[in-house]
C-alpha cells in the first residue's frame, strides 16, 4: 500500500518537474529574458541586497524579505531565480500530497493536486521567481508539522513563512486557527476566531477611506487570468469551484471552516495580490471537489459523463497550458533590452522617465534610476508618483512638463512601442508625444525596433 | 407515407420552392452583410481556415466569429459553386423550422392537425423570411437547430438514445452562434420552473443541460475571450457603435415584435402561459413556457440582436398556440358546441394566420426589393478594375462590405463592428463626412483615414459631396465615385 502511495507521489512530482522544469527550458529557447518584468523588480531586491554602495541616490522603502536576503549572500543569481521557483513548486506538491493524503481519498488526492498544478496562479509563482511561493512552503510546512503533532517545528515553520513573506500573516493565523479546530471540540471558540479575523479582513478594505469597488470588467480583468490578469485564475478553476461550494453545501456543516477561509482569503486577496497563491489553494479544494463529484456521482448516461468530463478536463488542461504558453512569450523583448543596453553604457547621473512597469529593467539592466517603478506602485499609499506621472504624459504644456522634469532630475525619457500603442497613449502626438517630437529641450539620441529614448537637455547645456 | 407526414412534406417543399424561387429573382443578397458572410465562405472554401487577419475590413482588423454555418455553407459550394445553390442551401436550412416545429407541436398536443397549423404557421413568421429569404444569416440554423434541440430534450423523458442526435445537433448550434445562450437560458429556466412547480426532471435531461452549460462555455470563451479583453462588456452587444445602438432598439419595440406575428396569436400565447403558471401543471408547457420568457428578456435586455429575439418570440409563441388550441379543443367538446368543434378551431387558425400571411408576403417583396441593383453593383466592379489596389474608398457603413467583396478594396468602416476598437471614433467620422458641407472638415476625415476615393449611395450623400469642391466625380452611376483632387485640396494646402 505503501509503495503505491509513494509510487504516486512520485508520478506527481515527475508530472510537476515537467511541467515547471520543462517551462524553463521553452522560454529559454524562445528568450534569454527572464519573463514579466516583475521578475526583474525582484531582481532588484536581490541586488539591493548584494551591494551596499550599488546606485546609492536611491532614497526609498525597500520590501525585503528573508528569501531576497539569502539570494544576495549567493552567486549567479540569473540561473538560481530559474532553477529556485520550480524547486518550490515540486516541494509545495508533496507538502500538498502529504496534507490532502490525510483527510481526502485517494482519487480525490490526485484529482485536487491536478487541479493545483494546471491552476495559473500556482504555475505563475512557481515559474516565476517570487518569495511568496516559499512562504506558502513554510505554511504548508507547518500545517503538515501540526497535523503530525509536531508542534515546536510547525511554529519555526510558520514563523519562517512570516519572515519570508511578511505581508501573508494572515494566513498563518487561519492555519493555526484551522489545525486547532482539529484537536478541540470547543466550536464557538473556533467561529468566533475565524470571524474575527473576517471582521479584520473586511475592516482591511473597509478601513481605507478612498477604496472604492472596481468596474465589473476591470475586477474581472485583473483577478481572471484568460482575461488578462497576470497572475489571475483560470476561469474554468473558478467556475467549477462555484459548482463545488454549491455542491459542497448539503454538507456545510462539514465545510463552514473552508468558506469562512475562502472568503477571508478572497477579500484579502482583493487588496493585496500576495494573498492570491493561498486564495488558489482553497479554490483549488472546491474545483477538486466539484470535479470529484462529476467523476464519482452516478450518471444516467455514460455518453454525458464522458463528454462533461472531457470537457471540465479539457478546460483546465487548456487554463494550464495557455497560461504556460502565455508567459514563455511574455516580454521584455529585445526591441526594449537593446535600448535598456545602450542606456546602461550612458554616462551621468539622473533618473530615467519612462512607464513605471520598466523600472525593474531600468534598474537591473540600464544600471540608471527610474523615476517609478512597480515596487512604488504596488507599495505607495498616495501613488503621487503615478499621479504626477500619469499628468505628464497626457500633458502638452511645455511649461509644466519642463519644469517637472527639472525637478526631478529627469535626463532620458523611454518611450517603448507598447507605451505609443495603448498602454500611456494610443495616437502619436498624444500628449507629451507632441512635445517630445517638436521641442528643441528633447533630442531624440536612441530610435531603434520602436524604442525610442529621449534626451532632455537642461537651460545651462542649450 | 402517412397522410400527415405527407402534407407536411408538402408545406417544406413548398415553402423551398416559394423561397428560392423568390431569392433567385435577384442576382445579389439583400443585406451587405451576407457580402461579409460570403468572404469567409469563399476563404474557408479556399484554404480551409475562416478569414482571420482581414487585409480590407476597416483598412485591415481582425475576425472573431463562430465558423459552423460558414463552414456548412463552403462545404455545399464545393459541391455545387454559385451564388444560387447557396441561396438554395441557405433555404433549405431555414424552411427546417417548419419540420421542427411540427415535431415539437406533436409532442405539446399530441394532434397531427394542431402540430401541422404550427408547422405552417411557422414557415410564414414575417422577420424570419426577411432575414433568411435572400440572406446568409446564421439564424437559419440557430432557430431551427434550437427547436429541434428543444423537441430532442424534452424526448428524453421518454428515450435515452436522442442523445446520439441531440449531442451532436447541439455542437453544431453552439458553433453557428452565440445566440445559442437563449437555448441554454431557456434549458435553465425550464429547471427553476419544474423545481418551484414541485416537478421532477429526469436525471439525463439534468445531465445534457451540463453538458449544454460546459460546452456552450467552453467554447464561446475558447473563441470570444480575446475580444472580451479588448472590448469589455460591449462585446456583448457585438461593439456596435453607441450611435447605432441608441436609435436601433428605439425602432423595434415589444409592440412591434407582436405585431410581426399578430396580437391574436400573443394573446392566445398570453393566455396559455396565464393556464400553465396558476391552473395547470406540463412539464413541456413549462419549457415553452420558458422559451417565450427567455427570448423577451434577452431581447428586452438587449443580449441578443432585434431580428432574433423577435423571432423567437414569434416562434415560442407558435409552440403556446399549439397547447392552447389542443386545451380550448377540449373545453369545447364538452359543451353544446361540440358538433362545431372543428369549424370553431379551423375558424381560430384563419384568423391566427390572416395578420401574419400577409405581413410575410410584404416581408418577401420587401426583401427582393431593397437587395442592390446590376447598376449599383456595377460602381463597385469598376472600382475593381479601375482604382489602385491599396485604395481606401470612404463610404456608409451599409455598404462597407460590398467594397471588400466586390471592389477587393479596403473601406472605412462595415457592419462587423466586433473587434474595432475605434469604431465609435470612425462611425462618428463617416457620419460626418456624409453630413457636413464643410470642406477642411471632410478632407480631415479624408486625410485621417488615408482615403483619396469616396462612393455616394443615394441622393442626400451624392448631393453633399457634390457640393465639395475638392471632389471629382469618377464615375456616375446609381453608386457615384469620387476622387479628392490632392493636388488643389490636401489639408496642408488648405
Amino acid at each position: 500500500m505503501k509503495t503505491r502511495r509513494l509510487l504516486e507521489l512520485l508520478t506527481v512530482l515527475l508530472f510537476c518537474a515537467i511541467l515547471l522544469y520543462g517551462f524553463q527550458i521553452v522560454r529559454l529557447t524562445k528568450s534569454p529574458y527572464l519573463p514579466t518584468y516583475y521578475q526583474y523588480e525582484n531582481l532588484e531586491h536581490i541586488s539591493y541586497g548584494n551591494d551596499s554602495g550599488y546606485m546609492p541616490d536611491i532614497q526609498r522603502d525597500m520590501p525585503t524579505n528573508l528569501l531576497d536576503i539569502i539570494m544576495s549572500k549567493i552567486g549567479n543569481t540569473q540561473l538560481l531565480v530559474r532553477l529556485l521557483p520550480p524547486l518550490i513548486g515540486l516541494i509545495n506538491i508533496m507538502l500538498l500530497f502529504f496534507i490532502v493524503s490525510r483527510f481526502a481519498k485517494e482519487s480525490d488526492t490526485k484529482i485536487y493536486l491536478l487541479s493545483v498544478l494546471l491552476s495559473p496562479v500556482f504555475l505563475y509563482y512557481h515559474v516565476t521567481y517570487n518569495n511568496y511561493s516559499l512562504g506558502l512552503t513554510f505554511a504548508l510546512a507547518g500545517a503538515y508539522l501540526l497535523m503530525s503533532s509536531l508542534h515546536l517545528l510547525a511554529m519555526i515553520s510558520l514563523i519562517l513563512s512570516f519572515l519570508v513573506s511578511p505581508d501573508s500573516y494572515i494566513t498563518i493565523f487561519i492555519i493555526i486557527i484551522m489545525l486547532y479546530s482539529q484537536y478541540n471540540s470547543k466550536k464557538n471558540i473556533i467561529m468566533a476566531s475565524m470571524l474575527l479575523l473576517l471582521a479584520i479582513a473586511i475592516a482591511s478594505v473597509s478601513g481605507l477611506a478612498s477604496f472604492r469597488p472596481p468596474s465589473v470588467h476591470y475586477a474581472l480583468k485583473t483577478t481572471i487570468f484568460d482575461l488578462g490578469a497576470l497572475p489571475g485564475f483560470g476561469i474554468f478553476h473558478i467556475l467549477l469551484s462555484g459548482i463545488g461550494i454549491i455542491r459542497s453545501w448539503r454538507e456545510k456543516e462539514h465545510h463552514i471552516l473552508n468558506y469562512i477561509i475562502f472568503l477571508i482569503l478572497a477579500i484579502m486577496a482583493s487588496i493585496n495580490k500576495s494573498y492570491m497563491i493561498y486564495l488558489d489553494i482553497i479554490l483549488c479544494y472546491f474545483c477538486g471537489y466539484a470535479i470529484a463529484y462529476f467523476i464519482n456521482s452516478q450518471w444516467e448516461s455514460s455518453l454525458l459523463r464522458t463528454y462533461v468530463t472531457t470537457l471540465i478536463m479539457c478546460g483546465i488542461l487548456f487554463s494550464g497550458a495557455s497560461f504556460l504558453t502565455y508567459l514563455s512569450r511574455s516580454d521584455p523583448n529585445d526591441k526594449e533590452m537593446t535600448g535598456l543596453r545602450w542606456l546602461s553604457m550612458q554616462e551621468g547621473g539622473g533618473n530615467i522617465l519612462t512607464h513605471y512597469t520598466y523600472g525593474g529593467l531600468i534598474r537591473v539592466i540600464a544600471k540608471k534610476t527610474p523615476y517609478i517603478d512597480t515596487n512604488y506602485v504596488d507599495s505607495s499609499r498616495d501613488k503621487l508618483k503615478l499621479y504626477e506621472t500619469n499628468r505628464i504624459f497626457g500633458s502638452r504644456d511645455m511649461k509644466e512638463v519642463i519644469s517637472f522634469l527639472e525637478k526631478n532630475n529627469i535626463r532620458y525619457i523611454m518611450i517603448t512601442e507598447e507605451m505609443k500603442h495603448g498602454l500611456v497613449w494610443t495616437k502619436d502626438e498624444d500628449g507629451m508625444l507632441l512635445l517630445l517630437q517638436n521641442t528643441i529641450r528633447f533630442a531624440k539620441v536612441y530610435d531603434y525596433l520602436g524604442t525610442e529614448i529621449y534626451l532632455f537637455i537642461p537651460i545651462a547645456t542649450r | 407515407m402517412k397522410p400527415q407526414h405527407l402534407i407536411l412534406a408538402g408545406i417544406f417543399l413548398l415553402s423551398v420552392i416559394v423561397r428560392t424561387m423568390a431569392a433567385a429573382s435577384s442576382e445579389y443578397f439583400t443585406s451587405d452583410t451576407s457580402y461579409s458572410a460570403l468572404r469567409q465562405i469563399e476563404h474557408i472554401a479556399e484554404t480551409g481556415r475562416p478569414l482571420i487577419n482581414d487585409s480590407l475590413s476597416y483598412g485591415g482588423r481582425i475576425h472573431i466569429l463562430m465558423p459552423a454555418y460558414y463552414y456548412l455553407l463552403s462545404a455545399t459550394t464545393l459541391v455545387f459553386p454559385g451564388i444560387l445553390a447557396m441561396k438554395l442551401v441557405a433555404n433549405l436550412l431555414a424552411s427546417t423550422i417548419i419540420i421542427a416545429t411540427y415535431l415539437l407541436a406533436y409532442k405539446l398536443s399530441k394532434n397531427n392537425n394542431v402540430a401541422l397549423a404550427c408547422a405552417f404557421l411557422s414557415s410564414i413568421i414575417p422577420l424570419y423570411i426577411a432575414e433568411t429569404i435572400n440572406d446568409i444569416d446564421a439564424i437559419a440554423i440557430v432557430l431551427p437547430g434550437s427547436i429541434f434541440i428543444l423537441y430532442l430534450f424534452l424526448s428524453l423523458e421518454d428515450n435515452n438514445r436522442v442523445l446520439f442526435t441531440l449531442v451532436p445537433l447541439s455542437l453544431i448550434v453552439i458553433l453557428t452562434s452565440a445566440s445559442s445562450l437563449i437555448v441554454l437560458f431557456c434549458l435553465l429556466a425550464f429547471i427553476v420552473i419544474c423545481y418551484l412547480e414541485n416537478i421532477p426532471i429526469k436525471r439525463v435531461q439534468k445531465e445534457f443541460i451540463f453538458f449544454f452549460f460546459f460546452f456552450f462555455f467552453w467554447s464561446i470563451f475558447l473563441i470570444y475571450k480575446y475580444a472580451f479583453q479588448i472590448l469589455g462588456f460591449s462585446l456583448i452587444w457585438q461593439n456596435t457603435p453607441s450611435a447605432i445602438m441608441d436609435t436601433y432598439f428605439k425602432n423595434i419595440d415589444l409592440a412591434q415584435s407582436a405585431s410581426s406575428i399578430g396580437p391574436l396569436l400573443l394573446l392566445f400565447g398570453l393566455s396559455t402561459i396565464f393556464t400553465y403558471l396558476f391552473r395547470k401543471k406540463s412539464k413541456n408547457a413549462y419549457a415553452m413556457i420558458s422559451l417565450f420568457f427567455i427570448s423577451i428578456s434577452m431581447f428586452w435586455l438587449r443580449l441578443v440582436n432585434a431580428e432574433l429575439g423577435i423571432v423567437f418570440i414569434a416562434e415560442s409563441t407558435i409552440l403556446l398556440f399549439a397547447i392552447f388550441i389542443m386545451d380550448l379543443y377540449e373545453y369545447i367538446i364538452k359543451t353544446k358546441l361540440e358538433r362545431h368543434s372543428v369549424l370553431i378551431l379551423i375558424g381560430i387558425f384563419l384568423l391566427a394566420v390572416g395578420w401574419p400571411l400577409s405581413a410575410s408576403a410584404q416581408s418577401v417583396l420587401d426583401s427582393l426589393a431593397d437587395a442592390p441593383t446590376e447598376k449599383e453593383i456595377s460602381a463597385f466592379v469598376w472600382i475593381k478594375n479601375t482604382l489602385p489596389e491599396d485604395a481606401v474608398i470612404m463610404s456608409p457603413a451599409t455598404s462597407g462590405n460590398l467594397i471588400t467583396y466586390f471592389s477587393s478594396r479596403k473601406n472605412i468602416i462595415d457592419r462587423d463592428f466586433l473587434m474595432v476598437t475605434d469604431v465609435d471614433r470612425r462611425y462618428e467620422d463617416v457620419t460626418k463626412f456624409y453630413n457636413v458641407k464643410i470642406k477642411v472638415e471632410a478632407i480631415s476625415i479624408l486625410e485621417k483615414y488615408g482615403s483619396e476615393y469616396v462612393i455616394a449611395t443615394n441622393e442626400r450623400e451624392k448631393e453633399i459631396v457634390d457640393s465639395n469642391i475638392c471632389m471629382i466625380k469618377l464615375f456616375e452611376s446609381s453608386v457615384n465615385v469620387y476622387q479628392l483632387n490632392t493636388s488643389l485640396c490636401s489639408l496642408k494646402r488648405i
